[in-house]
């Protein structure tokens, strides 16, 4: 199936929305791409709406897979799932509405949600104080969403695409990072060192529950009074709740606020605080500090990935070539400082 | 002796152009791209001037560090480039360590540390702390 641009299937999309909505009649007044992400395309709708539950003036955003781009995340349908399992928990998430699972509109699967407005922008949240409001009631608010996610556990009829829950997610997670950088047959003796650490300290397993695997400052989306939106669902997977935590909180997302260990927004108490106010369960502090040097070498692996593709050919983008350049060095030097040879169990002189 | 006007200098002159002169002309949204542009002349500049010098001090780093280390030019001859040892160098330290031959040794800590620092000197210099230098 070809995929069709969407300017061009304005027609047959007003008719699967105009029915979604249970319309007496649908008219997009707004069209247009929002970005053009190599896997995924967004595009901002308006749409007048007569009759029905959604009669009046509705703002959407659509998603779907780039023409060109063959994805290996989550399908759309199944992020569309996710989107849905989150709302129904009460995560602050646009609200997904309808899913197209039939290529006939856009030779494409599609989703449509509810439009939030704000910005998602790591680098001016953390340089624009009028932004996300009061910081430490975001970051409290943030811990709460996080624990509302992690309240969402295996077995889940409507997210069986994420696999069976593993029985070890920390070891797992580190040996998954050991072959990525395998296969880039890029060897590097520092990113090593932190893996063999990892394996030697991985904490025993406990609580598997829906992990959302990229939760930092740049993905969740904000408006000068706080919170409008918790973005980016398709690295998730079940796994030990504290990897979101060490992933949010890792030096690596502070964005140059070392000291707001809160993803460069605040204290991490009072992201702690929000999580257990909403959490049944508390957190694990070892854990969490475990999960950031494992964010660490994440992060490490995407940035040299990054390097890589723009050496292959491909798209020549001078900002992934300075990711691949500049922050590996600097992640492996903190990585060595997190697993100092006092920090291991076993240190040899 | 250098050229005055190498390659290094006309970065530097490339660059001082595009911060002072340009940045300020240019509409808002190309002034990010603007930035990495002046960053990657910094970068490559910064490279230019240290030659061989962090390659070298890699190279003697993960000599030191990997075990029974023998000179393998002389097992390879003439035909290795220092490019092609400095990988396999650390193709190996990197598989010794995976192998627990290395757990918490100070001395392998302290030598990886040397080596990121003398990279990170290259790309961000502000990062290498001065208790490193």
């Amino acid at each position: 199936m070809t995929p069709i641009s969407l300017a061009e299937a304005k027609q047959s999309l007003e008719a699967f929305l105009s029915q979604a909505a249970q319309a007496s009649r649908l008219r997009l007044t707004e069209l247009r791409p929002l970005s053009g992400g190599a896997i995924q395309e967004n595009w901002l709708l308006d749409a007048e709406v007569k009759d029905g539950p959604h009669a009046g003036k509705l703002e959407l955003v659509l998603r779907t897979d780039s023409v060109s781009g063959v994805s290996d995340s989550r399908t759309r349908p199944q992020e569309f799932a996710l989107l849905r399992a989150a709302w129904q928990a009460g995560v602050t998430v646009p609200e997904p509405l309808w899913l197209n699972e039939e290529t006939g509109i856009l030779g494409r699967p599609f989703y449509v949600m509810r439009r939030v407005t704000g910005t998602a922008m790591g680098h001016r949240l953390i340089k624009d104080p009028a932004l996300g409001g009061d910081r430490n009631a975001l970051a409290r608010q943030l811990g709460r969403e996080l624990a509302k996610i992690h309240k969402i556990r295996p077995p889940r009829p409507d997210l069986v695409f994420l696999g069976v829950p593993p029985d070890d997610p920390a070891r797992d997670e580190v040996m998954r990072l050991r072959k990525q950088l395998d296969l880039m047959g890029y060897p590097n003796p520092a990113l090593e060192w932190a893996m063999r650490w990892c394996e030697l300290h991985a904490p025993i397993p406990e609580r598997v529950t829906l992990a959302h695997g990229d939760f930092r400052t740049g993905n969740y989306m904000v408006d000068e009074n706080g919170l409008t939106g918790v973005l980016d669902w398709e690295f998730c997977a079940w796994s030990d709740p504290m990897s979101d935590l060490g992933w949010f909180c890792a030096k690596c997302w502070r964005f140059g606020q070392d000291e707001l260990e809160a993803g460069g927004i605040a204290a991490r108490a009072e992201f702690y605080r929000g999580y257990e106010q909403e959490s049944e369960c508390p957190i694990d502090a070892d854990r969490v500090a475990f999960w950031e040097v494992v964010a660490h070498i994440r992060w490490a692996v995407i940035a040299i990935q990054q390097g890589e593709r723009t050496l292959s050919g491909g798209e020549g983008s001078l900002d992934l070539a300075l990711t691949g350049r500049i922050y590996p060095p600097q992640l492996e030097r903190d990585l060595l400082d997190m697993t100092a040879p006092a920090r291991w169990s076993q240190a040899h002189a | 002796m250098r050229d005055k006007t190498d390659g290094a200098h006309l970065l530097k002159l490339a660059r001082q152009a595009l911060l002072e002169q340009v940045l300020g002309e240019v509409r808002d949204d190309k002034r990010y791209l603007l930035r990495l542009i002046a960053n990657a002349l910094a970068i490559a500049e910064r490279e230019l001037l240290a030659g061989q010098g962090p390659s070298k001090l890699e190279r003697a780093v993960l000599e030191d560090l990997v075990e029974d280390f023998v000179e393998e030019s002389e097992i390879l001859g003439a035909s290795e480039t220092s490019d092609e040892a400095l990988q396999r160098l650390r193709w190996r330290l990197a598989a010794e360590i995976r192998a627990g031959h290395h757990d918490g040794k100070a001395k392998v800590h302290a030598g990886l540390r040397r080596i990121a620092n003398a990279h990170l000197a290259i790309v961000n210099p502000a990062a290498v702390k001065a208790s490193d230098n």
